[in-house]
């Protein structure tokens, strides 16, 4: 047959029926008339939606709370902490990374490495965060195998988008490439108490450049309880920016690093993400400076390393009859 | 406590889920329930004839089959609401004029992957029963053979054809069309041309030698699973069922007629 025409939603009903149900399935969309056809397909299946330039992306429900197999599933996500080092020192930084600490950089081989290890172990998606990634100077490069591998998304502050780091972001693969910007809130009071004056609204410049230079931009906001307004204050303040419902994540206050309050998270109780450090493989990035959740040395690999977690996950399991808890990072 | 094996083909990557929790669901009953998971239906049914499983979770080809290599000894247990009705549809483009099988004449029809009861079989069966056998362009998809059309792969393949105008009309499950044209997906562009009359799909199959009372009690308890219990709908809306029933073998007349006639064998 010849040069078959795609169909958007033909496409959708073939990715989803090969794809775990929650996995999220992308397809490319000719035209707004196709975005909204797939966009109405999907809202009648009962399915999520997101919508880009010429694409839309489509989640399954995945399995109601309730009846999680007993076989707790590992996400197919690997983690980089690319750097330590940041151009700012939050109050409640889970790693405690500030301008005066060391790097602890990945180099450029040790990200190829469990790329290319990480594609044969099942990874099918890559997240570089920090400290900030933006100060890593070989980001470029990392981004560049990352995204080769799968889609790729940097966790930033985005207050360095400018000058050479800009020039950097617009090299990368908007198809591929997202970036997931810290925000807490929707005016500059609470973000500006956890992470210094004048922060927020560098931020909000940092989205906007990323959003104009074609970027899926999701935020990730961190909330205390203590202020009820913060979240509808955030959601209006998201809804003018754009930021579609579905790419904004807001989670509690986690008790790690830097922080003094906030919720407790053990391995024990919490989904892993596998992240790895110059230090070796973590449980997951949120206590990626905590030997409670250190799985072993870098030299490991990411398989054995995805099969240690397995075993910890499954004995624990077994033990406890745990209920694992999800910690939201994307 | 007696455990009974059942057989199952991995068409999607959920089949782990909807299984572990199918076996999550009989967890201290008698029977248990464990679980095989095959590539292809023809692996799944010999499975079931050497005795390396108890019970097949079978199409309604890999169910004729099974029915021809054991002379009619086996027996359904149960089978979806979803199963007992079933259809074909034949869809065209929009606005093409076609109407009914009369209208198929001298047309270009795309069929699903050869093993496929809904996408091949049957479509082909109905065109022949309308004398058009010598006037209807066959066009197959076998995109998913092995399967038995479960994947819809083979099916979405024969509707690109009509929208590429490589055919005037596809051949697919009425689940297929249903999933497809929600929201008014394909209107303008699509539209069904006929619908067969209902036929049996799934059934659990078991062979003689599963005691009547281990195979009642298992039905007994698979009939209990509940759209009501939010443990039992996540894998109900997996395996696209409402509610288990007892099987309705008439259901089974169409597809037999077609496999005789068409000289389907009974092993590939």
């Amino acid at each position: 047959m010849k040069d078959v025409p795609t169909d958007v939603v033909l496409d959708l009903v073939q990715g989803l029926a090969r794809a775990p149900a929650g996995t999220p399935v992308r397809a490319v969309a000719h035209g707004s008339a196709d975005l909204a056809r797939a966009s109405r397909w999907a809202a009648a299946r009962g399915y999520d939606s997101t919508t880009g330039p010429g694409w839309i992306e489509v989640r399954s429900p995945t399995i109601r709370p309730g009846m999680e197999p007993a076989h707790t599933a590992i996400p197919a996500r690997l983690w980089f902490y690319s750097n330590f080092n940041c151009n700012l020192a939050c109050a409640y930084c889970c790693v405690r990374s500030t301008p005066a600490r060391a790097p602890a950089a990945l180099s450029l081989d040790w990200v190829a490495t469990a790329v290319t290890e990480g594609l044969g172990a099942g990874i099918a998606e890559f997240f570089i965060t920090g400290g900030e990634p933006f100060l890593h100077p070989e980001l470029e490069g990392i981004v560049s195998i990352c995204a080769e591998g799968g889609q790729t998304t940097i966790l930033t502050n985005a207050m360095l988008l400018r000058g050479p780091r800009l020039e950097v972001l617009r090299r990368f693969p908007r198809g591929r490439v997202s970036l997931q910007v810290s925000l807490d809130s929707g005016t500059p009071g609470a973000h500006d108490a956890n992470r210094g004056s004048g922060t927020w609204i560098r931020s909000v410049e940092g989205i906007r450049v990323a959003q104009e230079e074609g970027f899926r931009v999701r935020v990730a906001a961190t909330m205390d309880d203590e202020d009820p307004r913060q979240g509808p204050e955030l959601d209006r303040f998201l809804d003018h920016m754009r930021i579609p419902v579905a790419d904004r994540l807001v989670r509690p206050l986690a008790h790690r690093g830097n922080a003094d309050r906030g919720v407790s998270l053990a391995p024990g109780g919490l989904v892993p993400e596998l992240t790895l450090t110059r230090n070796g493989y973590y449980w997951h990035p949120v206590g990626a400076d905590d030997v409670d959740m250190w799985i072993g040395p870098p030299e490991m690999g990411v398989d054995i390393a995805m099969r240690a977690l397995r075993e910890r996950v499954d004995a624990q399991a077994q033990q406890a009859e745990a209920h694992f808890a999800t910690f939201p990072c994307t | 406590m007696a455990t009974l094996l059942v057989g199952a083909v991995a068409y999607t990557p959920n089949a782990v889920t909807i299984w572990e929790g199918i076996r999550e669901h009989f967890r201290g009953h008698e029977p248990d329930l464990d679980f095989i998971l095959f590539s292809n239906y023809e692996r799944q049914v010999d499975a079931l004839l050497a005795g390396t499983i108890d019970i097949a979770w079978n199409t309604n080809l890999a169910w004729v089959r099974t029915h021809a290599l054991t002379g009619g000894e086996c027996r359904a247990l149960a089978m979806r609401d979803a199963d007992v009705a079933f259809t074909t549809v034949l869809v065209a483009r929009a606005g093409s004029g076609l109407r009914g099988l009369e209208s198929l004449r001298d047309k270009r029809l795309a069929l699903g992957s050869r093993d496929s009861a809904q996408a091949a079989i049957l479509p082909l069966h109905f065109v022949r029963e309308a004398g058009l056998e010598d006037e209807v362009e066959v066009i197959r998809f076998n995109s998913d053979v092995g399967k038995h059309g479960d994947t819809g792969r083979s099916e979405l393949d024969a509707i690109r054809a009509v929208l590429a105008d490589e055919a005037d009309v596809a051949a697919m499950g009425i689940s297929t069309w249903s999933g497809i044209s929600a929201g008014d997906a394909f209107a303008g562009l699509l539209e069904p041309v006929w619908e067969s009359p209902a036929y049996c799909h799934c059934n659990f199959t078991a062979l003689p030698g599963l005691a009547q009372s281990l195979g009642d009690a298992w039905v007994g308890r698979l009939l209990e699973m509940s759209w009501d219990n939010p443990a039992d709908r996540a894998v109900m809306e997996l395996e696209g069922v409402r509610e288990w029933v007892l099987p309705q073998l008439q259901g089974y007349d169409l597809l037999f007629r077609a496999v005789a006639d068409q000289k389907v064998p009974a092993r590939p």
